[in-house]
């Protein structure tokens, strides 16, 4: 799972709609590829981000960014190859999301987050 | 260049629903509409029940336009498969959910392309919801009365999820009645008579009546 997804993901409980995003990442293994440095599709991607939640997740990472994004930072070229790394290029392999509401853990195996829910959760 | 799929087993297909007509058709059709994305410059792509991902990776192996691709299943095997068919054919910018596409309300209003051969199979509304329990290789055929309880569910979610100038491409079967939009192909197979179709957001609003 790339941090682009994570952008996207929200518990799947219907009980937690309103508070079920963002979901809290604990990454037990992160695999970084070096795929090409992409100014337009970071660009793309930064007009559809959640920035707080993106913000929170590269934040509990060990990845500090800025609170907010301005116009001009879209032109910071060092800052748009750090983002296009942080939502490209690490990739979570094993892990969890948790929802900050129920608790609900999501886990994530072989990169593949796992949103499933039981029978007895789907009502 | 062709998809590589040759390292899907017999195994596999027993769990995961394999390239098939349907598939093929659903590739073509997308392909010969290349343009009409690029013109979207679309930035998420996402192809709900992604089963072996022979569609998806098709999509992001083209260079023509620059955009993430992300498939999501309701079956673990599909999802697995999936991955390991990206991997295999050198993608890029891809990732993979597991889960029940009617319950991701995080992708509402991001998505810009959906692409879909849903189950479409005729059967009782019962089956069609065991099935969907199951998360088998049943989730893949059973699609409710008419073969279509899947497929209204589906505009409802991708009313929802669709950005302004967002498309559906989605494959169905006459059995499943017919739908405003752009009919890119069609196909006889057996007893099925197959097509695909493109749909913008309001063609979807006016299918969900
Ligand atoms: C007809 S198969 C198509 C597979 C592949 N796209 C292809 O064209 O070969 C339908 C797929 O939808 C998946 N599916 C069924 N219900 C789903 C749901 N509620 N959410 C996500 N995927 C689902 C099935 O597991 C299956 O892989
Ligand atoms: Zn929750």
């Amino acid at each position: 799972m790339r941090l682009l997804t994570h952008n996207l993901l929200m518990c799947n409980l219907k009980t937690c709609a309103g508070q079920n995003f963002p979901l809290a990442l604990q990454a037990n293994e992160i695999s970084e590829e070096n795929t090409e440095f992409n100014l337009v599709l970071t660009q793309k991607m930064l007009g559809k981000l959640d920035w707080k939640a993106f913000h929170r997740v590269a934040d509990s990472l060990g990845h500090t960014l800025p609170e907010e994004l301005t116009p001009e930072d879209q032109n910071n070229d060092e800052l748009m190859q750090r983002l296009h790394h942080l939502l490209f290029n690490i990739v979570v392999l094993s892990g969890t999301l948790t929802c900050q509401s129920c608790g609900r853990a999501y886990p994530i195996d072989k990169g593949i987050p796992n949103m499933l829910l039981e029978d007895s959760e789907e009502a | 260049m062709a998809v590589n799929l040759k390292h899907i087993t017999k195994n596999d297909r027993q769990q995961v629903y394999p390239p098939s007509q349907d598939t093929f058709l659903l590739i073509d059709s997308v392909v010969s509409d290349l343009s009409y994305i690029q013109q979207i410059d679309p930035c998420f792509v996402i192809e709900i029940g992604v089963g072996s991902g022979a569609v998806l990776t098709t999509l992001a192996m083209n260079q023509s336009f620059q955009s993430v691709f992300i498939g999501v299943d309701i079956n673990p095997k599909a999802t697995l498969l999936a991955k390991s068919t990206l991997e295999l054919n050198n993608c890029k910018n891809y990732d993979i959910v597991n889960g029940d596409i009617f319950r991701q309300k995080g992708f509402f209003n991001k998505i810009d392309v959906i692409i879909c051969n849903p189950p479409y199979v005729i059967t009782s509304k019962e089956e069609f919801e065991e099935c969907q329990k199951r998360k088998d290789i049943s989730s893949s055929f059973a699609g409710g009365e008419d073969g279509r309880e899947f497929i209204d569910k589906l505009f409802d979610f991708a009313y929802k999820a669709l950005s302004d100038k967002g498309v559906m491409y989605m494959l169905f079967e006459e059995h499943n009645g017919s739908f405003p939009g752009k009919v890119l192909s069609e196909q006889r197979v057996g007893c099925e008579g197959l097509a695909v179709i493109r749909m913008g957001k309001e063609q979807i609003r006016e299918a969900l009546g």
